[in-house]
């Protein structure tokens, strides 16, 4: 009879061996896999030091696929997983068996010291080779602040009784047969959305199952041959949640979009086109799907269109994580290269870790992106950049042609993502940049639950928040309010656009509305 | 290059205030606001264009890529 649990001192080997047992699977098997390489590097840097193999678990999701597809196979596959827990302390199997007699020896193994140590867990599935199910590990270190992992959530994990938890986003591994990528990349999102707009999370199989029922493809839906987009679309539909579909070819677009959401905690899916770029020129290779889940961001570059100069933070974007079924979870992908494309157009490219058959990587030039949003956030973050973008062409021409207050002398960074009226008053009341009648004016105005948030700075300091209603139309009065950090810059607002004729002068344009704003503030 | 000022209290900002409005009011700063308008929005309509989705993403599955 098979131990309930074993513990194993980590090493990348030690991790590969459990992996070829626990599975069935050869071990040159496992030793080929992408995901033994990124595992290598990735606890690395989590230091892992020990693991705990619990034996015969059953795991809700693969239990779901097992029904869908594996318990009809001839073949006898196993329904009962194996699950993985990562530790960065060391201990063995004698003190985790005191913990659990309830021994009370002087620097005994506790539930607070295992917590304290606890990186996640790896669900080991009986399959003959695509064997990483469930995935939950501790997100890498935030660098100071530079890396962001805005979509995690809370995942408990009862080790025998021992209550553990680790905050992070779950990644599965396709199985080629209820899910290709897609699927893959769909249950991630699902995971954050799940929690963050109460909805179910189906498992891959009925994703894959869904996704095929009202939009089949031309072929049987298991094994999956992969999905389209219009089928995620409708997979992200069936959860309750409205598909929102970006098209990112251009650099500028994909960086300012995927940050406005990502940072409102929105996890985005994202197609890629991989190419090989060991040739003369790029060859094509297929189409992929990663669901993005952190960033990390460089300084900003200006955005020029002819005249217009506009400064977005989100163009500092020089990574992204994904969660990569191929690869792992929040994988690296940095915007490095730019090539041509299959029409000749010329692409931002990321390096991803995918390898080319022949030697070298594959570069994914990001295609289209998804992003599932709740019913209520239904004005995009294109409108608001552009409103945005058109206020600040007003404040450029103030600063060319006449004298302004120290708050506006330098060109306005503005930072555009969407947030919810909590966290937005909850910072209001933690900052010490707003006090007085002002900051309890903000916190006791009523807003909508989902808003758009553009803060502008100057050499670091703050000087307007812009707030958006994201539930309204855009013909509507969209614009809630300023808030109005730097006194002087207020003052000069409020007066300015007290000019008689300006409402004729921008007639429809929506930045009309942010002026309207100013104009009927008290001098 | 924005014009620089050396004072920033309420009182000044009221003054800066009056000649922006001055200046905003006049012929030059309404054209001069106009065309700011006109270039945002060519900025705003080429996003858009950039933005729209291509039919081409939308034709058959993303489907399974074996690494």
């Amino acid at each position: 009879m098979t131990d309930a649990f074993e513990v194993v001192p980590y090493s990348i080997g030690s991790l590969k061996d459990i992996l070829a047992r626990k599975a069935g699977t050869p071990a040159h098997v496992i030793d080929a896999k992408l995901h033994s390489h990124y595992f290598r590097d990735y606890f690395a840097e989590l230091d892992a030091r020990t693991i705990v193999v619990e034996n015969d678990y059953v795991d809700h999701d693969f239990l779901e696929d097992f029904a869908s597809y594996y318990v009809r196979c001839f073949g006898n596959y196993r329904r009962t997983c194996t699950r993985l827990h990562f530790f960065n302390a060391t201990f063995g199997k004698r003190q985790l068996n005191a913990l659990l007699r309830g021994s009370r020896s002087r620097g005994r193994l506790d539930q607070g010291k295992l917590q304290d140590a606890y990186l996640g867990f790896i669900i080991v599935k009986p399959l003959p080779q695509t064997i990483i199910g469930r995935t939950c590990l501790k997100t890498y270190d935030d660098h100071g602040g530079l890396r962001q992992f805005p979509v995690v959530r809370r995942y408990d994990a009862n080790l025998f009784g021992i209550p553990l938890w680790v905050d992070t986003l779950a990644f599965q591994e396709q199985d080629r047969v209820v899910a290709a990528c897609a699927t893959s990349a769909l249950w991630t999102i699902f995971q954050g959305t799940g929690m963050q707009f109460q909805h179910p999370i189906p498992s891959p199989a009925e994703i894959t199952r869904v996704a095929n029922t009202d939009v089949p493809l031309e072929t049987r839906t298991f094994p999956s041959q992969g999905l389209t987009i219009p089928q995620m679309a409708h997979a992200i539909a069936t959860v309750g949640l409205e598909p929102f579909l970006v098209q990112v070819r251009d650099d500028y677009v994909l960086k300012g979009t995927l940050y406005a959401y990502l940072r409102g905690s929105i996890p985005v899916l994202m197609g890629i086109d991989l190419y090989g770029i060991s040739g003369p020129a790029p060859q094509f290779e297929a189409r992929h799907a990663v669901a993005v889940t952190g960033f990390r961001l460089g300084p900003p570059v200006v955005k020029k269109h002819q005249k217009v100069a506009f400064l977005l933070k989100a163009s500092g974007l020089d990574r992204i994580y994904v969660h990569d079924d191929q690869v792992g979870p929040f994988a690296r992908m940095a915007f490095d290269k730019s090539f041509r494309d299959k029409a000749g157009v010329e692409r931002a490219s990321i390096s991803t870790s995918l390898p080319l058959s022949g030697g070298g990587a594959m570069r994914a030039a990001p295609d289209i992106i998804m992003v599932p949003l709740y019913k209520m956030i239904r004005i995009p973050f294109g409108v608001v950049h552009d409103t945005v973008v058109s206020f600040n062409g007003f404040i450029e021409r103030l600063r060319s042609n006449t004298r302004i207050p120290l708050g506006l002398m330098q060109q306005l960074e503005w930072d555009i993502y969407l947030t919810t009226i909590n966290d937005f008053k909850e910072e209001i009341r933690a900052t010490s940049e707003l006090a007085g009648d002002l900051r309890r004016d903000v916190l006791l105005q009523r807003m909508p639950r989902f808003l758009w948030r553009a803060t502008a700075t100057s050499t670091g300091a703050k000087v307007l928040d812009l707030i958006f209603d994201t539930t309204d139309i855009e013909q509507g009065a969209f614009f809630v309010r300023a808030v109005e950090y730097d006194a002087a810059t207020s003052v000069f607002l409020r007066e300015v656009c007290r000019t008689p004729g300006l409402d004729i002068v921008f007639g429809t344009d929506l930045a009309w509305k942010i002026l309207e704003w100013f104009k009927a503030q008290s001098a | 290059m924005a014009k620089s000022t050396t004072d920033d209290t309420v009182k000044d900002a009221k003054t800066l205030a009056k000649e922006a409005r001055e200046w905003a009011s006049s012929h030059e700063g309404q054209r001069s606001i106009q065309e700011a308008l006109r270039e945002t929005a060519a900025m705003a309509s080429a996003l858009s264009e950039a933005r729209a989705i291509d039919p081409e993403s939308l034709r058959g599955p993303i489907t399974q890529f074996k690494s």
